[in-house]
C-alpha cells in the first residue's frame, strides 16, 4: 500500500514551490506611457550634458528600454498614425545610438535629431496619454465622486476608498490573514472563548495592534454568522500577544460559523476583511436558505424594526437611501436610540455566498457624546454591485442594550435582455 | 403582441452580463460548496471517529499538531491529504495564501457587471431589437476622462434604465496596465482603425444597421446630460431617414 506521507511531502514543496515562484508577480504593474514618456523626458533633457562615455553608455541603453517599452504600450494610437509613431520611435533609437557612438559634432547632431523625433512622436498621442493619473479616491456609495485625497464622502460622511486603478501599488484583496484557534468546538448555549490570529498574507508576521487604524472606535471588528446567517454577533476582540486577540460569543445555531475580521491595516489605509471559519462539532446538515422570501420587518422584545426604502426594487450597482424605523413596544416611536461605536446604528448585510459582505453606514458624522439619543429614523445608503439575496442585520442600541434585528432584501439584475 | 415582444426586448444591453453574473455565482457558489463540502467531511468524519477522544489527546498533550496528525492518519486518501495540506504548520501558510487569493478573487468577480465588450455580439443584437449602439472607446487606467465617463455615465444604474434609454453600448477598453486579452486587443485595435479614433475618450453612435450617425467626447453633468447629447443625435438621424 502507498503511504501517503511521502506523496504529502513532495506535493507538499511542489506547492511551495509554485508559490515561490509565482509570489513576486504580485503586485507588479506595467508603465503607463505617461510613465515612460516622463522618463524619456528627462533623459532627453541629460543628454547634452552627458560627456563620460559609461555615463553614456548606460543613458542611451536606458533610453533605447524606456523606447521599446514605450512602443509596447502604445495600444491607443491607431491606423496610418500608428506606422508614423514605429517608424519615429526607430529613428529616435536610431539617433539615440548615433549620439553615443559618434564624435563630439556627430553626437550633438544626433542628441538634436533624437529631441525632434522625440515632439513629433509626443504630438501623435491622445492628449491624456501623456498625462499621468493622479491617485483617486471616490465613495463606494458615490462612484461618480472622484477625490485626489482620502478623507469622507461630502454625502454621506463614508470613508473614502481608493480608485485602484489609479493606484497600482494597493491591491484590493486582503493583505492579511485570520485563523481562529479553539480548545473546544461549539456548542449551541454555551459561551465559546476563542483567539483569532490575524498575520501578513506576504510574511506571515503577526499583526499587532499599531498595524491597524481605527474605525468606528475600535481597531479590529468581528462580524461572526452562522451559515444560514441567522445568527449575528458583533465582537470586539482584546489583543492576547503575538497577533493573537481574544473573543468569546455565545452560538445559538447548529451550524458552522465563520469571521469577517473588519480591519483597516496602516500600510493601505484601506478597508478590508479577513475571513476566518471556527470549528463547530455542533456542525448539523445546515444550508442557507435559497428562496427565502424578502422581509424588511423584524421584532424583538416587543420592539418593532421597519426598513424602507426609497426604490421598492432595489438594483445592483445603485445607490438607493434607506432607513429603519424604530417603534416601542407600546407603540410610540422609539427616540432612545443610544450610542454605539460611534452611530446611533449600524448595518451589515452578508450574501448568500456566506462571502460577500456589505460595508454599509449610517449617514452622517460620527457622533461624540456618549449620552445623545436618536431615533425613531435611522438613515442610510444601501449598495450591492452583485445581485441575489441579502441578510441585513442592523445594530442598535435601547437602553443599554444591544439589539441586532435581521432583515432579508434581493438585489435585482439590471439585466432583462434574453440571450441571442 | 408585438408591443409585449417589444417591451420584451426593451431591456438595455446585453447578454454577456448575464455571463459574467453566472460565472461570478457560479464561481463563488462553488466555493462555497467546496469550503463547506470540506467542512463536513472533516467534521462527519471527525463525529463519527470519536471526536471526545481526540480532543482528550489534544488536552492531554497540549499539542495541536498531534490531533491533526492523528485525524489525518484515521482518514484515508484524499480527505487525510487536504487535511493534512490545511493543518501540517508548513504548508498552513500556503494554503492560507491560497484561501486568501480564492476569496480576493470573490470582489473582483463579483464588482465585473461591464457592458458588452464583444462588438459583433452587440451589433447583432442592436439589429435584432432594432436600437441604435454607442461603441465606447476608452482606457480607464490612464485616461481620466475615460474614467470619469466609465464612473459618472455608464456604471450608474440610472444608464441602465432601458424605459428612459433605449440604446445599446459595447465598451472597447484599451488597458495599460491592466489584464487584457489578445483577442480583445486585436478586436479593439481593428474597431478602432476603422473608425479613425484619435481622442480617448470617443463614444461612436451606430444606427441599428451598423452606420456611423454621430460622435461623442466626455461630457460632464452625468447620466442626463451624456444621454441628453447621445438621443439628439440618434433624433437628428431617425428625421433625417425620413425625408
Amino acid at each position: 500500500m502507498l503511504r501517503p506521507n511521502s506523496l504529502r511531502h513532495q506535493l507538499g514543496w511542489l506547492l511551495l514551490l509554485v508559490y515561490i515562484t509565482l509570489r513576486p508577480c504580485y503586485g507588479q504593474a506595467q508603465q503607463t506611457v505617461a510613465q515612460l514618456a516622463g522618463k524619456i523626458d528627462s533623459e532627453l533633457a541629460a543628454i547634452l550634458s552627458m560627456s563620460s562615455s559609461t555615463k553614456k553608455q548606460q543613458l542611451s541603453a536606458s533610453l533605447v528600454h524606456h523606447v521599446t517599452g514605450l512602443k509596447e504600450q502604445s495600444i491607443m494610437v491607431f491606423g496610418g498614425r500608428r506606422e508614423q509613431l514605429e517608424e519615429k520611435l526607430q529613428q529616435l533609437i536610431q539617433s539615440c545610438e548615433n549620439w553615443q557612438s559618434g564624435s563630439s559634432d556627430e553626437a550633438r547632431a544626433a542628441a538634436e535629431r533624437a529631441r525632434k523625433f522625440w515632439s513629433e512622436i509626443k504630438s501623435l498621442y491622445p492628449k491624456e496619454a501623456l498625462q499621468l493619473l493622479p491617485p483617486l479616491w471616490s465613495c463606494p456609495m458615490h462612484q461618480e465622486l472622484m477625490k485626489t485625497a482620502a478623507g469622507n464622502c461630502p454625502i454621506c460622511s463614508m470613508p473614502l476608498e481608493p480608485i485602484y486603478v489609479t493606484q497600482p501599488q494597493l491591491t484590493e484583496s486582503p493583505i492579511i490573514g485570520a485563523e481562529i484557534l479553539a480548545d473546544r468546538p461549539l456548542e449551541i448555549g454555551k459561551r465559546a472563548d476563542l483567539r483569532i490570529r490575524l498575520f501578513f498574507f506576504d510574511k506571515s508576521q503577526p499583526v499587532a495592534l499599531s498595524d491597524l487604524e481605527e474605525t468606528h472606535t475600535h481597531k479590529i471588528h468581528l462580524l461572526i454568522s452562522d451559515i444560514t446567517e441567522t445568527d449575528y454577533h458583533h465582537e470586539h476582540p482584546e489583543a492576547a500577544g503575538d497577533g493573537e486577540y481574544a473573543f468569546s460569543f455565545t452560538p445559538q445555531r447548529p451550524a458552522t460559523y465563520r469571521v469577517w475580521a473588519d480591519l483597516r491595516p496602516v500600510r493601505t489605509h484601506v478597508q478590508q476583511y479577513s475571513v476566518a471559519n471556527i470549528p463547530s462539532s455542533t456542525w448539523r446538515q445546515a444550508k442557507l436558505p435559497e428562496n427565502e422570501p424578502e422581509n424588511r420587518h423584524a421584532e424583538i422584545d416587543g420592539y418593532k424594526f421597519e426598513l424602507s426604502f426609497e426604490k421598492d426594487v432595489i438594483h445592483q450597482r445603485d445607490t438607493v437611501a434607506g432607513k429603519l424605523r424604530v417603534t416601542e413596544p407600546d407603540g410610540q416611536p422609539c427616540r432612545k436610540l443610544g450610542v454605539v461605536m460611534g452611530a446611533f446604528g449600524h448595518f451589515v448585510g452578508f450574501g448568500d455566498d456566506f462571502v460577500t459582505v456589505l460595508h454599509l453606514h449610517p449617514t452622517g458624522p460620527p457622533v461624540t457624546d456618549p449620552e445623545a439619543r436618536s431615533g425613531p429614523e435611522l438613515p442610510f445608503y444601501f449598495r450591492s454591485n452583485k445581485t441575489g439575496l441579502f441578510r441585513l442585520f442592523a445594530q442598535v442600541k435601547i437602553e443599554g442594550k444591544d439589539f441586532f434585528p435581521r432583515f432579508v432584501l434581493r438585489v435585482h439584475s439590471l439585466q432583462r435582455l434574453p440571450r441571442l | 403582441m408585438r408591443q409585449r415582444t417589444e417591451n420584451f426586448y426593451a431591456g438595455r444591453s446585453v447578454e454577456v452580463q448575464y455571463n459574467h453574473d453566472s460565472r461570478g455565482e457560479d464561481g463563488e457558489k462553488k466555493t462555497r460548496d467546496a469550503l463547506v463540502g470540506l467542512e463536513q467531511k472533516n467534521r462527519r468524519e471527525c463525529v463519527n471517529r470519536e471526536t471526545e477522544e481526540l480532543w482528550q489527546l489534544a488536552n492531554q498533550y497540549f499539542e495541536r499538531d498531534a490531533v491533526h496528525l492523528a485525524v489525518a492518519d484515521r482518514l484515508s486518501g484524499i480527505p487525510s491529504l487536504i487535511y493534512s495540506l490545511l493543518m501540517k504548520s508548513v504548508l498552513r501558510q500556503f494554503c492560507i495564501f491560497c484561501l486568501g487569493a480564492v476569496i480576493s478573487i470573490q470582489p473582483v468577480l463579483s464588482c465585473d457587471v461591464s457592458d458588452d465588450t464583444n462588438f459583433p455580439r452587440s451589433a447583432a443584437l442592436a439589429k435584432r431589437t432594432n436600437r441604435p449602439l454607442l461603441l465606447a472607446f476608452i482606457g480607464t487606467d490612464w485616461s481620466i476622462s475615460s474614467l470619469k465617463l466609465d464612473r459618472e455615465v455608464f456604471d450608474q444604474a440610472e444608464f441602465a434604465d432601458d424605459s428612459k434609454y433605449n440604446f445599446l453600448l459595447c465598451k472597447l477598453q484599451f488597458y495599460q496596465t491592466q489584464e487584457r486579452s489578445l483577442e480583445t486587443i486585436r478586436q479593439n485595435e481593428e474597431l478602432a482603425t476603422q473608425y479613425n479614433v484619435q481622442e480617448f475618450p470617443t463614444v461612436v453612435i451606430l444606427s441599428p444597421d451598423g452606420r456611423e450617425i454621430g460622435r461623442l467626447g466626455y461630457i460632464s453633468g452625468g447620466v442626463k446630460a451624456f444621454a441628453a447629447a447621445a438621443n439628439a443625435i440618434i433624433a437628428k438621424s431617425r428625421q433625417q431617414e425620413q425625408h
